[in-house]
């Protein structure tokens, strides 16, 4: 039985998620004042900030964010996930110069703007509009207030944006509805982190296929001991904790790759990235699917 | 596991196939593959009424199509399906009557299920499915195999045929699954969703959506693997690539259970485990059923 905001709601909830929930919301408040708190405790007295650091900052400061960009006059947005330490894992081409790239599930942009920086001659950025479009469960759904649910998703990417002049194009598409009439070929798809918080990680593969004339980069988290059994294996995690749906294993994200019609799919690279809060995280695998 | 190349269509398909699903893979492939099968008579030597008129005419009507449900339609004539409930129907435990209950049998295919709940006494019975084979779940490497005229093929033409044997007042409406809504044809007392999860690259969608049109229970029959709770954390699924008999998972029981609950069951109970093996196949995974309370 939960209790929120004075509303009673009947949702009962199964034993072994009371712990994860309560972890969600404990780490969505961390989120929410982590922002402000890091601004304060990133700016140094002693060095005197340009004017245009200063209102950058300013700038940056209203919403919290999940990428850690760039933004100009050595100010750094204080993401969840810091890419650029890791970035080589991802073997991203020098340049990117005449491709048409698309960032699935953009967010806060990180990745449109890392393929805009390395030349691309048109960067598509797709993402949901707000959190009630995400695949939540309805337990999680009905934890929600109707205010978290209409939370505009991405709210750092028209900030981002601005501060860094760019010319990436930010469209709302769902990415079960990625169709060539809707968002034209690409010669590079990006889909980073984004499988385990979906319902049908399957046909959201099969649709960024449809777009491809390239290749894509699948990039998300997999659980290595799953791969010792010898057989495709998804771990089942229930969407409540994090909107997390599934922990893949190597084997079995590499044969749903393949199966959404790619080519060939390529191990490039594993790793591991830790969040903000230092929390240890399940490594990621890269993957490179070619149309 | 047995690594297997297959081309279709000039796609190159690396596909691995676990060992022990090779055997019976292949039985189920063979069946489909394989004419129908005549319709088995029961009613051979009975007197007098045995190759009366009407009853070669249905038996020549249920001769020509393909059967994925055991059924009786009287006249001694009986549906040659691709699976038998009919020995293991009290492993449901439904109730005897049901009389007054509004009951919907999603994807009911050839019906057997909904006509079932007819015999039961149900009130309403509202059997949903979809129009085609080709709004199945498939993989694309799947959909580029079949022909148009597989793709287009009719999902209910054994569902007619039963239906006008039977002389049955099950309303039978083309819905997807994941279109279920309680705007579209109310809520149920009894909702049945059997052998269906599998298929889908989507049950925790179909499985909310299940949630959102069942006012009582809810019985969801389908295959596990038992081996999965044994070899590592509960609520492990074996990805099965949609390949073979559209066929996308096996679920663990920690696996279906969780869905189960996460649709938003107030109550989900494990009502019974056991072996349902197809004709032409000497063995099978288990099925389970449980029930999911409102």
């Amino acid at each position: 039985m939960l209790k929120v905001k004075g509303l009673e709601l009947a949702v009962s909830i199964d034993e072994r998620y009371a712990k994860p929930l309560r972890a969600a919301k404990r780490a969505i408040r961390r989120l929410r004042t982590r922002a402000s708190r890091r601004l304060v405790r990133g700016s140094n007295p002693a060095i005197v900030e340009s004017p245009g650091a200063i209102e950058r900052k300013r700038k940056i400061g209203v919403v919290a964010w999940y990428h850690t960009v760039d933004v100009g006059h050595g100010v750094t947005t204080p993401g969840f996930f810091d890419q650029r330490p890791v970035l080589h894992h991802y073997h991203l081409p020098e340049s990117l110069a005449g491709q048409r790239a698309l960032d699935v599930a953009t967010f806060d942009g990180f990745w449109a703007f890392e393929f805009e920086r390395r030349g691309a001659a048109e960067v598509i950025a797709t993402d949901v509009q707000a959190f009630w479009d995400v695949d939540l469960s309805p337990a999680r759904r009905a934890c929600m207030a109707t205010e978290e649910l209409n939370h505009p998703v991405g709210t750092g990417f028209a900030i981002a944006h601005d501060l860094r002049q760019s010319r990436v194009k930010r469209q709302l598409v769902n990415v079960y509805e990625l169709t060539p009439d809707r968002v034209g070929m690409f010669d590079l798809v990006m889909c980073s982190d984004l499988l385990l918080h979906l319902n049908n990680p399957i046909r959201a593969l099969q649709r960024i296929r449809s777009v491809c004339r390239g290749w894509a980069l699948i990039v998300d988290m997999y659980d290595p001991r799953l791969d010792p059994a010898g057989r495709d294996l998804v771990h089942y995690c229930g969407g409540v904790s994090e909107t997390i749906w599934w922990t893949f294993s190597l084997t079995a994200l590499e044969q749903m790759i393949r199966d959404a019609g790619f080519r060939s799919v390529r191990l490039l690279d594993r790793f591991e990235l830790d969040s903000a809060n230092a929390e240890r995280l399940p490594p990621r695998a890269v993957f490179r699917a070619d149309a | 596991m047995i690594a297997r190349v297959v081309r279709v269509s000039g796609v190159e398909l690396a596909l691995r196939v676990d060992e022990r699903y090779v055997k019976p893979l292949r039985a189920v492939r063979n069946a489909l593959r394989s004419k129908p099968i005549a319709p088995v008579r029961t009613d051979v030597g009975e007197n007098g009424r045995n190759g009366s008129v009407a009853s070669s005419a249905l038996a020549a009507e249920v001769a020509g199509t393909e059967w994925y449900h055991t059924m009786d339609l009287g006249q001694g004539v009986v549906t040659p399906g691709f699976f038998d409930h009919r020995p293991v129907l009290d492993r449901y435990h439904l109730a005897a009557s049901l009389a007054g209950a509004r009951v919907l049998d999603v994807a009911t295919y050839n019906g057997f299920w909904a006509f079932e709940f007819e015999r039961r006494g149900a009130a309403e019975v509202v059997a949903t499915d979809i129009e085609r084979f080709a709004d199945i779940d498939m993989a694309p490497a799947r959909r580029a195999a079949m022909t148009d005229e597989e793709l287009t093929r009719a999902t209910g033409t054994g569902f007619g045929i039963a239906h006008r044997a039977l002389g049955s007042r099950v309303r039978r409406e083309i819905v997807d699954v994941y279109d279920l809504s309680p705007e579209r044809f109310g809520t149920f007392d009894l909702v049945m969703c059997s052998d269906l999860l599998l298929h889908l690259t989507n049950p925790i969608r179909a499985l909310q959506r299940v949630r959102s049109v069942t006012r009582k229970s809810a019985y969801i029959a389908d295959l596990y693997d038992p081996y999965l709770d044994r070899c590592g954390p509960k609520g492990l699924l074996h990805y099965r690539g949609g390949i073979d008999d559209y066929v996308w998972w096996t679920f663990s029981l920690s696996a279906l259970e969780a869905m189960i609950v996460d649709a938003g069951f107030s109550k989900v109970t494990m009502l019974d485990r056991f072996e349902l093996v197809p004709r032409t196949m000497t063995s099978a995974p288990p099925h389970v059923v449980f029930r999911a309370d409102a």
